[in-house]
């Protein structure tokens, strides 16, 4: 059977769209040759910035046949009273494209209706590739697409030639002024003259012998292999770079990486300066030494094999002396006023036009972070140094390095802070506030950066669901959600233990002239926002742990609140902590609580018990009822005498350990008693009980709420 | 072809090049811009259906890029050489790559590469796709297929290429700073430098750019050209009144160099300029329909 080769030939494609590109042709094909009952073999592609390539292995020479039953409209519809086909029975089978004696009668669920047998023979492939092939040409999911002339069709960049093989037979396909033929050519400037190709291994063979390396993947590998050997020829190692070997690899067709170095005099400026320099602009790696320093190298790829790599390396030097002299121009500019100095310039940059400049948000971000300070044990030294790094945390925005590189936000903040005589824990806290920038980030190690962090967060998030742009759908402009989901983090990861509401409410009423919605709602509905964000981390973290049942531990818990972050991952933890150490113990126990919950929330309901758990336990009369009411108090007992001194989450897990103890006497009593019983007195002392166990535990988690299988 | 030995060079070697590929060589503007592609050959030719080619040199003005003489490739002046195609020929990338050789200069040997680059000028309502195109890491050129002009879609697609005549001459003469460029050779034997052209310029115009540009008069100006381009605009004299829009938005180039307009302010007065850049391309193409867009021939008649 013969092989499909199809080959788009393009003038540059970007980098970053070839790729999802190839993707998705690969998965199109697939669906479209499937729909069109194609049988084939494998299905590849592969590209460079010049070509992107299908290929499908043995392809059958036409379509599988077609039979199957259709079936029409119900009986009564379709047929008359002779038997005969009504109009719209007729209608039905002339649009099957047969005619009345295909008619039968089916049953169905839906009851009796017209059916027939279609019988379709399948078309040769090479009459339906054709439009399968421009439909897919025409579809492919660009970001940006393009005109380059008078037939006004569009593509990323122009189409110059397309290369369409069925076997050996050139398939028909137009697109714009270009026609499909049997050509191919080589590397743009190695090899640069079409030539006919028959098969998918001879085009193969062709490219490779006329310097294009079709494979992405193997581009990568040999960049990699060749630019840590440059780097280790150059006394040091390659800067460990994955995104930029992907950028990379698809700007050439065929890699050539090259050694270069620059004057060890541009080293003086910060090296996060200098690689932003090489990767961003240039796309060079960067060497460093074993101290991850910087050498005074770079390994470049070209495109094109080297005729003089000397001059080469020469030429990108060249550029590169003129960009660092570039960055240490704006370094020093920068350098020129006081750090301090750029905090009023941010009165001229816009945070939101409802909310006022960059120099706005700044004191929010300072009120907010003396609050923290003040309902958070710290000392006198870090909270100096919050409050600092609070007001100078966003002032390298205006640096003219930042507005450069704007990547480098927060680090050149620090080495500018740093400079101007700020403390290392201040200068380390405005890097470190930006933490987490994305899923999987550091945190903030700080305690300085992580108020500051907190602050920033909890503003951005009040303030723009204030002004009524909370996030909808999957529109989340300012990155609310990811704002929310990294102050749960840090709290969860610092365990600050404070109010969240008095936080949220505290953050309103710096915003309060701005904002549309009524304080109270706004407070509720940033409440719900966080909480349901820390919700999906607990689970996510749970998840990492490879907890069981984590939903149920996440809701119970959370059914007890979670205005007290921190709190509430101790609890979900200790909780966990307990289900993984024995699972069936842990299933027990929880039905068992749940129980007890339930029949004291029923007797509360109806009126039969007082909320406070006050009972004469003189008439508990039962062994087990006594027994079990020692037990509580022993354990009550030994929770008191051994709490002290331990954390948070090691508390809930005694509580639980000793609740769970507590196990087998509670079986025996729902065993051998009856709570409800008629004599008033001896039932409040058994709902009593019940409460009390239910008290022990209702500071860890609601239990009622569970539905365990 | 022998590399070309000096900046003047590049220059004649160009217009010789798109000469003959059938390019009107015309002049630069006698109002300042930030580029090449703002000149009226370019802005308001690109529009409408005539076709149109053309190659110039375009003196640049990019206050914010002054280096007080300073840096070696960036200038607060710098020359570009322009080059428009309309419609934009097929094989527009090679014609491009042959100017390089016809240059003296070997794509392979120079490692030449596209690389891409969304072309957008929100001034001028106007986007492309296209390349930077590199040599030996030098982005030496911009080559955009323009798509948009003045806020209209192009009946047809042009080819832009701006070449940075500085830097291309940088990788030709095989020199790290732009100020040692040789701008010619004199009969005499004796070598004129960019540096000996330019340097003053540089040291003295970064001074004006970024701390003494009279900030007030500036503003007052930019008041007093925009109106005069909307009174123009009114009379249907498109070309006058584009040159004041010119005018406005170099204006707002030096105001931005001196500090003086905040992030507001700043869309405030790029979405003026463009109102005009765009009524301007608006008027323009009304005004060639009128004339029968006249400039069309033959084939290109639909």
């Amino acid at each position: 059977m013969p092989d499909l080769l199809f080959e788009i030939g393009c003038e540059e494609i970007p980098g970053g769209s070839i790729d999802p590109a190839l993707l998705w042709i690969k998965n199109e094909a697939e669906q479209k040759l499937a729909a069109a009952r194609l049988v084939h073999g494998e299905v590849k592609v592969l590209g460079t910035p010049r070509r992107l390539v299908l290929m499908i292995r043995d392809v059958a020479m036409s379509q599988t046949d077609l039979s199957m039953e259709v079936t029409g409209p119900k009986v009564e519809i379709a047929f008359d009273a002779q038997g005969k086909l009504t109009k719209a029975g007729l209608g039905f089978i002339q649009s099957k494209g047969l005619s009345s004696q295909d008619a039968f009668q089916k049953s169905t669920p839906k009851g009796l209706v017209i059916a027939a047998h279609v019988h379709e023979k399948g078309l040769a492939a090479k009459d339906v590739l054709p439009d399968i092939l421009t439909k897919l040409l025409q579809s492919i999911p660009f970001v940006k697409t393009m005109c380059w002339d008078d037939t006004k069709v569009t593509f990323i960049r122009p189409i110059r030639w397309i290369l369409c093989l069925l076997g050996e037979q050139v398939l028909p396909i137009f697109f714009g002024e270009v026609k499909a033929g049997h050509q191919t050519c080589g590397h743009r400037f190695l090899s640069p003259e079409f030539a006919k190709v028959e098969s998918i291994d001879t085009y193969l063979k062709f490219l490779e012998k006329n310097w294009v390396m079709l494979d992405g993947h193997k581009r990568r590998k040999i960049i990699l292999k060749e630019a840590d050997l440059l780097a280790k020829q150059a006394g040091g190692f390659l800067r460990q770079d994955e995104e930029l070997l992907d950028i990379v690899k698809n700007l050439v067709e065929y890699p050539w990486p090259i050694l270069g170095h620059f004057e060890e005099k541009y080293l003086e400026v910060p090296k996060e300066i200098l690689i932003s320099e090489m990767r961003e602009h240039q796309k060079y790696f960067a060497v460093t030494n074993n101290q991850d320093d910087l050498l005074a190298a770079f390994i470049v790829v070209a495109g094109t094999k080297p005729k003089d790599k000397v001059s080469l390396a020469a030429g990108n030097t060249r550029v590169l002396k003129a960009r660092f002299e570039d960055g240490a121009f704006y370094y020093h500019e920068d350098r020129k006023v006081s750090f301090v100095e750029y905090v009023h310039r941010l009165n001229n940059v816009l945070f939101q036009r409802e909310l006022g400049s960059l120099f706005n948000k700044t004191e929010r971000i300072q009120i907010l972070t003396d609050y923290l300070c003040a309902h958070l044990p710290v000392s006198k030294e870090v909270k100096s140094c919050a409050t600092k790094t609070a007001q100078l945390c966003k002032a390298d925005l205006v640096t003219g390095v930042v507005g450069q590189f704007p990547q480098l936000q927060g680090v050149m903040g620090r080495q500018y802070a740093l400079l101007s005589g700020e403390k290392e824990a201040t200068a380390q806290g405005i890097e470190e506030h930006y933490l987490p920038r994305f899923a999987g980030d550091a945190l903030p190690a700080s305690d300085v950066g992580a108020f500051v962090a907190l602050a920033d967060r909890i503003d951005t998030i009040v303030a723009i669901i204030g002004i009524g742009k909370a996030p909808k759908g999957s529109a989340d402009p300012f990155a609310l959600r990811r704002a929310a989901i990294g102050l749960v983090k840090i709290i969860f990861s610092k365990g600050y233990q404070f109010s969240l509401k008095h936080f949220i409410s505290h953050a309103i009423l710096s915003v309060e002239k701005s904002i549309v919605l009524k304080a109270d709602v706004l407070e509720e509905e940033v409440l719900q926002f966080i909480a349901a964000r820390a919700r999906g981390v607990l689970l996510e973290e749970l998840t990492e742990k490879k907890a069981n049942n984590s939903v149920l531990l996440v809701d119970a818990a959370m059914g007890v609140g979670f205005d007290d972050l921190a709190d509430l991952h101790c609890r979900v933890f200790a909780l966990n902590h307990l289900a993984q150490q024995d699972v069936q113990l842990f299933i027990q126990l929880v039905s068992n609580l749940k129980r007890a919950g339930n029949i004291v929330a029923k007797a509360r309901n109806e009126g039969f018990l007082a909320d406070d758990v006050a009972f004469d336990a003189a008439l508990l009369k039962e062994v087990c009822e006594r027994d079990l009411w020692r037990e509580i108090q022993l354990a009550q007992k030994k929770l008191e005498t051994e709490n002290s001194g331990t954390t948070s989450m090691q508390r809930y897990i005694d509580l639980l350990e000793q609740i769970a103890g507590l196990k087998p006497f509670v079986d025996r009593f729902f065993d051998e008693v009856m709570v409800m019983v008629d004599d008033v007195n001896l039932r409040n002392a058994r709902l009593g009980l019940l409460a009390k166990i239910q008290k022990m535990v209702s500071s860890i988690a609601d239990f009622t709420k569970i539905q365990i299988d | 072809m022998p590399k070309a030995k000096t900046f003047q060079d590049v220059i004649l070697r160009l217009q010789d090049f798109w000469a003959k590929q059938g390019c009107l060589i015309l002049q630069p503007t006698d109002v300042e811009v930030g580029a090449g592609t703002l000149n009226k050959h370019t802005f308001l030719r690109v529009l409408g259906p005539e076709p149109w080619c053309a190659a110039y040199v375009e003196p640049s003005r990019r206050p914010t890029d002054g280096r007080y003489g300073e840096n070696p490739n960036r200038l607060q002046h710098y020359y570009q050489f322009q080059v428009v195609l309309k419609p934009a020929p097929g094989d527009v990338q090679n014609l491009y790559l042959d100017s390089l050789r016809a240059l003296g200069m070997d794509p392979a040997m120079f490692d030449v590469r596209f690389v891409e680059d969304d072309w957008e000028h929100p001034g001028l309502g106007a986007w492309g796709l296209g390349w930077e195109v590199w040599a030996q890491g030098m982005e030496v050129t911009q080559f955009t297929y323009f798509q948009q002009c003045g806020g209209l879609e192009l009946d047809r697609t042009c080819a832009e290429l701006t070449y940075g005549l500085e830097r291309l001459a940088m990788c030709i003469q095989d020199v790290d700073n732009v100020y040692d460029l040789v701008w010619a050779i004199l009969p005499s034997g004796q070598k004129v430098t960019y540096g000996d052209v330019h340097k003053q310029d540089e040291y003295e115009w970064s001074h004006h750019n970024f701390t003494h540009a009279d900030v007030g008069m500036y503003l007052k100006h930019f008041d007093d050209y925009y109106n005069q381009a909307l009174a123009l605009l009114k009379e249907e004299l498109v070309l006058p009144a584009y040159d004041y829009a010119l005018k406005c938005s170099h204006l707002f180039n030096i105001l931005d160099a001196r500090g003086a307009i905040s992030v507001t302010e700043r869309v405030d007065y790029i979405g003026r300029i463009r109102t005009l850049t765009k009524n301007c391309a608006e008027t323009y193409l009304e005004s060639r329909q009128k004339k029968g867009f006249s400039m069309l021939k033959g084939n290109d008649h639909a």
